[in-house]
């Protein structure tokens, strides 16, 4: 199955010359070379992976350039060699696995899409944040760990439409805010200063 | 993860960021409105939101103003007791207001955003006013007024309030101890300063002449005042602040060495005479401890169309003998009119740009206070010297004028 994998996204990849490569003479008759082999001798090394480990214990493998490419924490890790690829696996204990797999779902995503054209992006953004306050929160909580920027800047222009132009009570039940904490006075006091948002 | 209630204490880090990517400032005052936890991690003032407004009084009902701006941010703020038909806005700075209230005379500062107000000594307490007088032969009170040269004249007090003061700066914002307040007022243009807590304005005496200031900032410890013929002027605030303290009531009069005079730098320009009162001069420092004079020329003529297309820029170095004039506010941008005149460096702001000037209308001489008019106000880039103007068919009872917070 990983084979599969890898040929598919090399074909992706491969510029159109690099595939004609792929047609070569042999004793007078034409054969296709395998293009990942081409591939494989021009990186030296089969793709790289890397292990999360989340708060449930759980493992997730994915491509170590997926996650080099967005989340600042892993690509310093590894860079700074404290990443050992032989048996290490990168413990995330703030993050459950709900999250993670969401997270490395989006990471793979903008990876391999990243020359969709901005609106099938934009709509795969909007239906990846299909989610309830609390799935949010700990999105929010897993790209501002791990320092994902691209998915933090998302994820605080949603929460911007969340607030925009709403009234506070509605606000208040957005984000489960049971109890405010202001005194019935403070309250009070609110709602006559600023009538127009309640 | 299944707890309910984690949003509500969502670290200050976090909800600084969310402020960040908010564009309306109604939005942020909604955040704050949502939760206790919130509201007390996020302060009454966004400091980080550091552009400037543009106060337009009027009523918050005033549709008309809305369709107008409908791409800007408009804040409303009420404000109970503040009457447009009865203040006008002659100062703003630091994110106050300087307010003359028309009807008694009261000089108030008020800050549109924390909702603050405090009295500063009223315009009674001008060192030019003689008394206050009420008798049957006048309708309503008048004011016995003197001049510099010792005459006195009458005027109705209504009239007066309007007219006597051309503005008023500050040093600071009031919570601030060395706190002083500078105003332009008067028939001749004079000055006079008070503290917080005065309970008169006190003025600053000139030696023969009889200036006719224009701008008064202050900076770096000293006033700079520039007079109608672009004269600087160079006063000493911690001297003139130490006097104040002193009990009995002190004159400044034997202190005028020390409190300063017309500076050495010649004016840099040369103006025809008659045109002198219509060209409104601005004084601005810099942060690079140079000032920059800056004069806005007014078609005389046109008084009624208040065109208003040209500006001198002249800057003096720090130590310099002489002003030059400059074509470029390079990274900068200046705003100016019933504001304390400001040097402001834009960055990377949407809300303003570099080496633009903005500027509203504070001409004296050529509005009826009180009466609506319309104002010259508008955003002039020194690259191209083309002016966006501002709302140029709105007529206004109070002038609006930039605030800073």
């Amino acid at each position: 199955m990983e084979l599969l994998c890898i040929r598919q996204w090399i074909s992706g990849l491969l510029p159109t010359w690099l595939s004609a490569w792929c047609i070569k003479p042999v004793g007078g008759a034409l054969v296709r070379q395998e293009p990942e082999y081409i591939l494989l001798a021009l990186m030296g090394s089969p793709l790289k992976k890397i292990m999360l480990c989340s708060s449930e214990k759980e493992i997730f493998s994915v491509e170590e350039q997926v996650m080099v490419q967005h989340s600042v924490i892993i690509n310093n890790m590894i860079e700074d060699g404290s990443y050992n690829h032989e048996e290490s696996k990168i413990p995330l204990d703030c993050v459950d696995s709900k999250t993670l797999k969401k997270v490395i779902d989006y990471c793979t995503h903008h990876t391999h899409h990243h020359n969709d054209n901005q609106e099938d992006l934009e709509a795969w953004d909007a239906q990846f944040l299909n989610v309830d306050s609390n799935g949010l929160y700990d999105l929010l909580m897993a790209a501002n760990y791990l320092e994902i920027r691209n998915l933090l800047d998302l994820i605080y222009g949603t929460i911007k439409n969340m607030i925009k132009g709403k009234k506070i009570d509605e606000i208040r039940r957005i984000f489960n805010i049971k109890d405010h904490g202001f005194t019935p006075e403070e309250e009070e006091q609110n709602r006559k200063e600023y009538p127009h948002f309640y | 993860m299944a707890e309910i209630d984690r949003w509500w204490n969502l670290h200050p880090d976090l909800l600084y960021q969310i402020t960040e990517h908010l564009y309306f400032y109604d939005d942020y005052i909604r955040l704050r409105l949502v939760c206790k936890e919130w509201n007390s991690k996020l302060s009454s003032i966004p400091h980080h939101k550091r552009n400037p407004w543009l106060l337009l009084p009027g009523t918050t009902h005033d549709s008309s103003l809305n369709h107008i701006l409908d791409k800007e941010q408009i804040y409303h703020v009420m404000f109970p007791d503040f009457d447009i038909n009865d203040n006008l806005i002659y100062g703003s700075g630091y994110g106050w207001l300087i307010t003359v209230v028309i009807s008694n005379g009261a000089i108030r500062m008020l800050n549109p955003f924390t909702k603050s107000h405090l009295d500063l000594p009223p315009i009674s307490t001008f060192p030019d006013v003689v008394r206050y007088h009420r008798d049957w032969w006048h309708v309503g009170e008048y004011v016995l007024v003197e001049l510099s040269d010792g005459s006195i004249y009458t005027i109705d007090a209504i009239s007066f309030h309007k007219y006597e003061i051309w503005k008023i700066v500050i040093s600071s914002p009031p919570d601030n101890e060395d706190f002083m307040a500078v105003a332009i007022y008067g028939e001749c243009g004079n000055l006079a300063v008070c503290k917080l807590n005065d309970k008169r304005w006190t003025d600053i005496p000139m030696e023969e002449i009889s200036p006719l200031f224009q701008d008064v900032i202050f900076f770096q410890d000293k006033i700079y005042a520039v007079d109608f013929d672009t004269n600087l002027y160079e006063f000493d605030k911690k001297v003139i602040m130490d006097e104040l303290g002193k009990k009995p009531r002190p004159q400044l009069v034997p202190l005028l060495t020390s409190i300063g005079g017309i500076c050495e730098p010649p004016p840099p320009a040369k103006l025809a005479t008659h045109y002198n009162c219509s060209m409104n001069k601005y004084v601005i420092g810099c942060v690079d401890g140079s000032l920059l004079m800056i004069v806005k020329h007014d078609d005389w003529a046109m008084k009624m169309l208040h065109i208003c297309n040209k500006f001198d820029v002249f800057k003096l170095t720090k130590n310099s003998k002489e002003w030059s004039r400059i074509h470029s506010l390079e990274d900068y941008a200046v705003m100016i009119g019933y504001n304390s005149s400001v040097q402001m460096f834009p960055g990377k702001s949407p809300y303003c740009k570099a080496n633009h000037i903005y500027y509203t209308d504070n001409q004296v001489v050529l509005h009826t206070p009180g009466e609506p008019s319309l104002q010259d106000m508008g955003i002039l880039n020194l690259e191209d010297t083309k002016t966006n103007k501002i709302l140029p068919n709105v007529e206004w009872v109070c002038p609006p004028t930039w605030l800073l917070p």
